[in-house]
């Protein structure tokens, strides 16, 4: 980035003379890199930068804390502070037509400094333990760098915090539900969670193709389903599996529609992501266990598995008008589909299983035909690896002999090298 | 963003991080000048929380106790709750809780405390709750934490009478002094 920019703005003043920019333009140019911070700099800084505050940041955390005995009170609260001043001083340099790496470096060092003032302060003064309200008040007083300093490292940090927050509140085990305070948990993580979200959308439309964007996306789409699930109360625990259904569905429909180019599954989170997903639960739904113990009732946590059920449409038939892929119709399908199983399933889980069998085989053929003819071998390899772990899993809950699976297990992986081969096969003889 | 907005946010922000630690500073320190005192006995515990430096975790005897709420107010009580329960002194000198409310009293000593534990009445009375103290450890020097943790748990079962942490409270925050083992105060 940082070489493309150099030379940008040597191609200035050629540009200008030739009349291809007018000067205002040209201008607005220069500003904009001096903004973004002048000749940019690599990665490779940027990283070293976060690295090094978070470092720096954690080895304060662990000397301070590891109580330090010679002084007062006082001294060991202005000691606590000074860590946090120091990084303010870091976000002034950093506010200036600074660097990126300034940016992210200082963030990230003044929001730890924020967690380490506040724990200090704490312990200097025995303070009782109250892990959640820490970690709600670091996460909020830390947001604010991520806008002011355009910080994706403490975008990061505060999604994190959104998770601990949740995660301490819920004391590690599955709330019931029966309280106002386990009823908003759920509710208050999606907000605290939607708070970084502008920066990401923020830099999605500046280049979604670029690294920051793809692992901020990792670290918001991670967070967002762990905390989905530790915040929903234990009596609502069935509806996690259609709102999981759903946003599988809609996290691989958004990144084909959206992040289309982005280099494979793993350069494409929501895409990569969201077919893991979609690809387990398809895997779940074919256990009998599964619609024999589920008891669904109507709940008002099954709307949000309604509403991205109903979004997963819309994006699927905005991109089957772009590439008629099988792979939008069959993904669409997961969320109503469970809905149908689970119905079926009271009356009858073993006809409930077969026909998930059936989604699962369609999901697996959906995504080798969309990888065959859109030319993406991980997409058809993971649509092999699908029917793969379908067969494996019925061997292991099956009575068969060890001699037996043994041979099944063999006979799949022969199967899935022999599937491989022949869609590398496929694809060079499309691509010639 | 116009530059001057973003320093006058930057501004603001600052002061705001800083106020947080330094708002408890204060009202840890207005608490121990003016908040009444009040001793509260032991009971044995330990471990330590990987934020923090080690301390000495300390339970209570008024923990262990089935507290009522003074009126059921509609609100269903959960888990780790905050409450507010009545001080009143026992007869040995130490504090001892009485009802609880779910709004903060007007009137009377009371301290904010945290439901750890409730037990619903099988035949539809109101339930019983066991709280959780707010000063909940006592942070000590790393070398010291392990012998004053065995020194906790022999004099809170063998020495109760003498085993007490002395706390200031003022408006339901409580400021913990001291810890006092088999009559000795502990220093941190």
């Amino acid at each position: 980035m940082g070489k493309e920019a150099d030379w940008l703005l040597r191609e200035l003043p050629v540009l200008v003379e030739r009349g291809v920019l007018d000067a205002p333009a040209a201008q607005r140019l220069r500003e904009h890199y001096a903004r973004t911070g002048g000749a940019a700099p690599s990665w490779g800084t940027i990283l070293l930068a976060i690295g090094g505050a978070a470092l720096v940041g954690l080895g304060i955390i662990l000397i301070f804390a590891h109580n330090w005995e010679n002084w007062t009170p006082g001294v060991r609260a202005v000691l606590s502070m000074l860590p946090l001043l120091a990084g303010q001083l870091a976000c002034v340099h950093a506010l200036k037509p600074g660097s990126r790496a300034w940016c992210e470096g200082a963030g990230l060092f003044t929001a730890l400094a924020i967690g380490a003032a506040i724990a200090l302060v704490a312990q200097t003064y025995q303070f009782g333990g109250d892990l959640p309200r820490f970690l709600l008040t670091w996460t909020l007083l830390a947001l604010p760098l991520v806008y002011l300093l355009d910080a994706s490292a403490v975008a990061a940090l505060c999604w994190l915090g959104a998770l601990g927050w949740t995660m301490a509140d819920g004391h590690g085990w599955f709330s019931r539900g029966d309280t106002l305070r386990e009823v908003l948990r759920l509710p208050i993580f999606l907000l605290l969670a939607t708070l970084p979200l502008p920066h990401l959308l923020h830099h999605l439309r500046l280049d979604a193709g670029s690294a920051r964007v793809a692992w901020l996306m990792r670290v918001a789409l991670s967070v967002l389903v762990l905390g989905y699930g530790l915040s929903t109360p234990s009596r609502s625990f069935e509806t996690l599996l259609f709102v999981y259904a759903g946003m599988a569905a809609v996290a691989v429909l958004a990144g084909r529609l959206w992040f289309a180019g982005a280099r494979g599954l793993w350069g494409n989170p929501p895409v990569g992501l969201g077919l893991f997903g979609a690809c387990a639960i398809a895997l779940l739904a074919t256990v009998l266990e599964l619609w024999l113990d589920l008891d669904l009732e109507w709940n008002t946590l099954l709307l949000p598995a309604a509403a991205l059920a109903a979004l997963a449409v819309w994006l699927a038939y905005q991109n089957w008008l772009r590439d008629r892929s099988l792979l939008a119709p069959a993904l669409a399908l997961l969320t109503p589909m469970l809905f149908l199983l689970a119905a079926l399933g009271e009356a009858n889980a073993g006809i409930a299983s077969v026909l998930g069998h059936v989604y699962a085989l369609a999901l697996a053929a959906a995504l080798i035909r969309s990888g065959l003819s859109q030319a993406e071998l991980p997409l058809a390899n993971l649509g092999v690896l699908l029917v793969a772990a379908l067969v494996m899993l019925r061997f292991f809950d099956s009575d068969l002999s060890y001699v037996l699976r043994g041979v099944g297990f063999i006979v799949t992986g022969v199967g899935f090298f022999a599937a491989n081969l022949w869609l590398r096969r496929r694809l060079r003889r499309g691509a010639a | 963003m116009s530059p001057r907005l973003r320093w006058a946010l930057f501004a603001t922000v600052c002061v705001a991080q800083i106020a947080v630690p330094a708002s408890m500073i204060v009202q840890h320190e207005r608490t121990r000048a003016s908040g009444t005192p009040w001793r509260f006995q032991t009971a044995p515990v330990d471990p330590d929380d990987p934020f923090r430096g080690r301390y000495v975790r300390l339970d209570f005897a008024v923990s262990r106790q089935p507290l009522f709420l003074v009126e059921r107010e509609g609100r269903h009580v959960g888990l780790e709750d905050r409450l507010y329960a009545e001080l009143i002194p026992d007869h040995r000198g130490f504090a001892a809780l009485g009802k609880l409310h779910q709004q903060r009293p007007e009137t009377g000593e009371y301290l904010d405390v945290f439901v750890r534990d409730i037990d619903y009445d099988r035949e539809g009375g109101a339930p019983s709750y066991r709280v959780r103290l707010p000063f909940d450890r006592f942070y000590l020097p790393e070398a010291r934490a392990p012998e004053v943790e065995r020194a906790y748990a022999e004099a809170s079962r063998h020495a109760q009478e003498r085993t007490y942490a002395e706390v200031r409270i003022r408006d339901g925050h409580a400021a913990l002094v001291s810890l006092v083992l088999d009559g000795k105060p502990v220093t941190d």
